[in-house]
């Protein structure tokens, strides 16, 4: 509703430099009908599947999410192809869901969490346009401390849910993760520090490093290696686009690599030395992390070792993709976690090889398209957050993609848009709300410290008052015209 | 019974392909064509424009006459009024026809487009106004009104 009553300002202030962004904006009536089309196919699909109910139940969210994006998203001159593609992987996502379920019933938790998220994508949206404060330094540090409190929260606070890794937070009977959102504040601290001036300086690049090294260690007490990754691989994005000096990439890179073959060493050293137990606290706990991270290696490499217990994940999963035809198979082979980390494996089983290498296809897509808006992008500081978001998107998916077919070690973390994680649908969905604000286009001087601004503002007045009166004044001695009035 | 989901599943990955060829076509055209129509679009649209002059502006003692529409106001160069203020956004503001009249238009400015002491985002222009854009202050002249001599100072 807020973005609306934006538009109409927007719409009234084309940019000279496109002429082409009206027709850019309005879409023709095709690729509208098409997709109607295909969401109906998409409902013979689930009946078939005899999943009627739950379907029919989840197309009020779908269809209000999809279409009302596209009217906000058509009316704020956003990227539109851009989210036709998220729009009909939040379909398939939906498809594979309702699949999922264990019986045909309303899925109540699921709409809302559907409901949460495009709350959370239309005020985030919105924040960023009328936020600016969030580039300054004042505004940078305030995200910083606020990352860190969200990291302590979740040690102090944290629980496990379903067995896993103990990064939940309950508030008033839900959970949610607090690193999904931790994800969002890192790239745009990042974007804060080294692309608010056209050159990052030193200390900005120490400060962006001492701020990755936090996200890291916290990640790795936590024992989230899959966001650890993803947080590691965003900091290298983010030096090697973002820092005009190519040297500081190169160095950070092979100081990242130098550290992690020693690490790697050391864990490997503690291990054999320890035999993998010790009774001094810490260490137990430092051991058990190891574990976890060697068993990985372990377990990808030769995954019938352990066939009932660690390798029985990926196991299941290629027993799955095996099973799996080019359009969907009847057979359903039991996988741990099927609505999350196992979804890839499970879309290809029930819906089959080609709409797996479709939703492949469109996450490729993605990426292309975040692209553009990235190089279309003027001001440094969206360009950067639009990289960042766009990156850590598309990282996520091929890590959760790879990791299910088998390519890399298994990470648990969720495929954006398809699976059913709560709070990561709600990232995603603030991530894509991001950047389509950027691809509007009309936002905020990134470059420019707004929480300073009226200071900057008076003394530029004042310096341009006196030039303007020395200037008229000569221009009357030589005109002898008075045209400009007082002041 | 068993024929139909494979067939709904090729059908749905058709209209995915179907869709992903029309919105990445619908996009990815329009840049070209536009690189391709904007030469002879601008040629035509310009003058016819042309005209008798209809108005001026006064900035810092020049009059700058109004020769086109739309006439763009900024800091950037390739604008056609160039104002070197810091306060003035890089494009600031455009004067424009809209249904015979001339209309000054902010452009998304970050100090806004003050016109009368009123801050406006679209105004019909008459001639007369005071024109605030930052700190920098701009007068419109009507050329019509005063058939004067003051033509001669125009340095373009």
């Amino acid at each position: 509703m807020a973005m609306k009553k934006k538009t109409p300002n927007l719409t009234a202030k084309p940019k000279k430099k496109k002429p082409a962004r009206p027709e850019l904006r309005s879409v023709g009536s095709q690729p509208i009908l098409l997709f109607v089309l295909f969401q109906l196919v998409s409902l013979l699909i689930m009946m078939v599947s005899g999943r009627t109910t739950a379907y029919l139940s989840m197309l009020v969210p779908l269809v209000i999410i999809t279409y009302g994006g596209w009217l906000i998203v058509s009316r704020i001159g956003a990227e539109i192809t851009f989210f036709i593609n998220a729009a009909m992987l939040l379909t398939f996502g939906t498809m594979i869901q309702c699949m999922l379920l264990k019986e045909d019933v309303v899925p109540k938790s699921l709409i809302l969490i559907y409901a949460l998220s495009a709350g959370a994508g239309l005020i985030a949206g919105f924040l960023y346009r009328r936020m600016p404060g969030i580039a300054s330094a004042n505004g940078t540090a305030a995200l910083m401390v606020l990352s860190v409190i969200l990291y302590l929260a979740t040690l102090i606070l944290g629980a496990a849910v379903g067995g896993g890794v103990r990064n939940w937070i309950r508030i008033g009977g839900m959970s949610i993760q607090p690193s999904e959102f931790n994800k969002c504040i890192y790239v745009l601290v990042m974007a804060g520090l080294l692309c608010t001036k056209p050159s990052p300086g030193r200390k900005r690049i120490w400060t962006s490093i001492g701020f990755t090294l936090v996200n890291l260690g916290f990640l790795g007490i936590q024992g989230e290696f899959g966001t650890f990754l993803l947080i590691l691989c965003t900091f290298l994005a983010f030096i090697f686009l973002f820092v005009p000096d190519i040297r500081v990439f190169l160095s950070v890179f092979s100081v990242i690599a130098a550290a992690g073959a020693a690490v790697t060493a050391c864990c490997m050293a503690l291990l054999r030395v320890t035999g993998g137990t010790s009774e001094f606290g810490p260490m137990r706990f430092v051991l058990a992390q190891i574990k976890k991270i060697s068993n990985r290696f372990v377990y990808w490499l030769d995954p019938a070792s352990d066939a009932q217990g660690a390798g029985y994940q990926i196991l299941q999963a290629r027993k799955a993709l095996l099973n799996s035809n080019l359009f969907g198979s009847e057979t359903t082979t039991p996988l741990s976690n099927p609505t999350n980390d196992m979804v890839f494996p499970a879309l290809t089983e029930r819906c089959g090889l080609l709409i797996a290498l479709t939703v492949c296809v469109l996450f490729g897509l993605l990426l292309v398209r975040g692209t553009r808006i990235y190089f279309r992008c003027r001001d440094r500081y969206h360009q950067a957050v639009c990289a960042g978001l766009c990156f850590q998107l598309i990282l996520q998916a091929f890590i959760i993609i790879g990791g299910s077919i088998g390519m890399f070690p298994l990470t648990g973390i969720t495929l954006p848009l398809i699976s059913r994680g709560g709070s990561s649908l709600m990232s995603t969905f603030i991530f894509l709300s991001v950047i389509l604000v950027i691809s509007s286009g009309k936002l905020w001087d990134g470059r420019r410290d707004y929480s300073s601004y009226e200071t900057k503002l008076q003394k530029a007045r004042a310096v341009h008052s006196n030039r303007i009166s020395s200037l008229r004044d000569r221009s009357r001695r030589r005109t002898g015209v008075d045209n400009t009035g007082e002041s | 019974m068993s024929f139909i989901k494979p067939l709904l599943i090729a059908v749905l990955v058709i209209l995915t392909v179907l869709i992903i060829v029309k919105a990445n076509r619908f996009v990815t055209d329009t840049p070209e064509q536009k690189a391709d129509n904007n030469p002879p679009d601008t040629k035509p649209a310009e003058p016819p424009m042309q005209g008798p002059i209809e108005f001026f502006l006064v900035y810092v003692g020049r009059r700058v006459p109004v020769t086109h529409y739309p006439f763009t106001i900024g800091s950037r160069n390739d604008n056609d009024l160039i104002i070197t203020d810091s306060t003035v956004s890089r494009q600031h503001a455009e004067l424009f026809r809209k249904n015979g009249q001339v209309c000054l238009r902010d452009l998304g400015s970050l100090n806004g487009t003050i016109v009368d002491n009123v801050p406006r985002s679209e105004i019909p222009i008459v001639g007369g106004e005071r024109v605030q854009l930052g700190t920098t202050v701009l007068q419109i002249e009507r050329a019509m009104d005063d058939v004067s001599d003051d033509t001669q100072f125009i340095r373009r």
